[in-house]
């Protein structure tokens, strides 16, 4: 109990390091998130509107990559980016751009998936009449995003939440360096190993209100898109 | 040469293609089968539909009527066979969605007015500015729809819904109109509205194509009318009633 109410004291009092570490973690989080929804909302449309063949190996490679353990997604970036690797010379590892990377790829499927599976459930219609109405891919794609505006949000938030709540890339990536790559979840990793629990439990309840709030928001998308 | 040889190839060509344009019917379909997860939904082995003519689609719910608009629309595929498009098939055939379109039994209107509708429906064939302007003026001058322009899309009756969506297609330039159960669930009012739209657009020598359970309709209306047999066209009387 004593821990619980040191944990309030350091977010209430302000503590600077902890609520670094808070905004440190969010604009990753919002970064990656950017990175991953500019390819994977047009990218999940595209699916849904596009027919081809092989559409259906392809959405199901999409769903397969969004089950891949976070650390696997780590290693992938880490082999790019190390010192030796095709990326090495941008200097990405052990930096916030290597943490956003890793994260925004971690995001990309699962906002793709779920963009393409939102917009599944929108009236079939709509895109026939673009269709017929003669509407060029590009013009079908922003209306049906655009008609679907409630669907992608759910999507947006979804990688939001994913990436806040990771801990594998930000670790393997952003080495959890002291005001510099440490995000909320490394932090809670270390202090937890360390026994110091005051910081990891602020930033664990710190992580729990980012959670409800997502769920909140894409309950009011659910709620709107009806 | 090279180059004088390939532009009078493709002269050639646009030559070739505009003579089947001008001389082909409107839709010509053979030896077509269309399977919807493995089960024959649609199957004609000839079907032609001439410019101007109105026919009519008959035969029960399921019989493939619909199935046969959207293929004829190219809003459904792939399919075995052969379907053309003025004289052109119908994969990638440019005159497709510049002179037909295809309107739902509860056709959908985009959010915004029927004025943002119609604007929108025509910046998709990139006509802007003045000539949209005069577009939409004469579309409503025709069909009588004035008092609808500037209201909300979405609080349209659906008689009012239809009558926009035709109205919508005739001013992008459309002039074969498919449409799956135009007059269905409808008040005998909206009905007779629709009714009397339909006969000015055939009057025009717009080529309509209609699925319907309607008889009234279709001796009010079709030139000829196909029925449709659990996905089969099943006979193709060779007149139907009366204008």
């Amino acid at each position: 109990m004593n821990a619980l109410g040191n944990a309030f004291s350091l977010l209430a009092g302000g503590e600077r390091e902890t609520w670094w570490t808070i905004a440190t973690s969010l604009r990753f989080s919002l970064w990656s998130t950017v990175f991953a929804v500019i390819p994977g909302v047009p990218l999940g449309a595209a699916l849904f509107l596009g027919r081809f063949k092989g559409k259906r190996v392809a959405v199901a490679m999409v769903n397969a990559i969004m089950a891949v353990p976070t650390v696997v997604v780590g290693l992938f970036v880490y082999s790019f980016i190390s010192r030796s690797g095709p990326l090495g010379s941008l200097n990405m590892l052990y930096a916030p751009a290597g943490v956003i990377a890793g994260q925004a790829l971690l995001a990309f499927p699962l906002v793709t998936a779920m963009s393409y599976t939102g917009l599944q459930k929108l009236d079939p219609r709509y895109n026939e009449t673009l269709l017929t109405l003669g509407a060029r891919p590009w013009r079908r794609m922003i209306a049906i995003i655009r008609e679907g505006r409630f669907v992608i949000v759910q999507a947006v938030l979804a990688g939001f939440g994913r990436v806040t709540g990771e801990v594998g890339v930000s670790m393997m990536l952003g080495g959890n360096i002291r005001w510099y790559t440490r995000t909320m979840t490394t932090t809670i990793a270390l202090d937890a190993g360390k026994g110091e629990f005051e910081r990891a439990l602020s930033l664990g309840i710190v992580l729990l209100g980012v959670a409800l709030s997502i769920n909140f928001l894409s309950h009011l998308a659910v709620r709107d898109a009806r | 040469m090279h180059a004088d040889a390939v532009r009078n190839d493709a002269v050639r060509n646009d030559a070739v293609r505009n003579d089947a344009v001008r001389n082909a019917p409107a839709f010509s379909v053979s030896r077509l089968t269309f399977r919807y997860e493995r089960k024959v939904a649609v199957s004609c082995d000839s079907l032609e539909i001439h410019r101007g003519e109105t026919v009519a689609f008959t035969g029960s719910n399921g019989s493939g009527k619909t199935t046969m608009l959207k293929l004829l629309n190219g809003l459904l595929g792939p399919y075995d066979g052969r379907i053309d498009f003025l004289g052109l098939p119908l994969a990638r055939n440019p005159l497709l969605r510049d002179r037909s379109v295809f309107v739902h039994q509860h056709p959908v209107l985009f959010s915004g007015t029927v004025k943002d509708n119609f604007e929108y429906a025509l910046r998709l064939k990139r006509v802007r500015g003045a000539e949209a302007a005069k577009r939409i003026a004469m579309t409503v001058e025709r069909f009588s729809i004035g008092p609808l322009l500037e209201r909300e899309a979405g609080r349209l009756s659906g008689g009012e819904t239809q009558r926009v969506a035709v109205a919508r297609a005739v001013a992008a330039g459309a002039d074969v109109i498919l449409l799956d159960e135009p007059t269905s669930s409808m008040d005998s009012a909206s009905g007779s509205a629709i009714r009397a739209f339909l006969l000015e657009l055939r009057r025009s020598g717009t080529t309509l194509v209609f699925s319907t359970h309607d008889a009234s309709l279709v001796l009010d209306l079709a030139g000829r009318s196909v029925r449709f047999e659990s996905g089969r066209v099943v006979d193709e009387p060779s007149t139907g009633g009366t204008l």
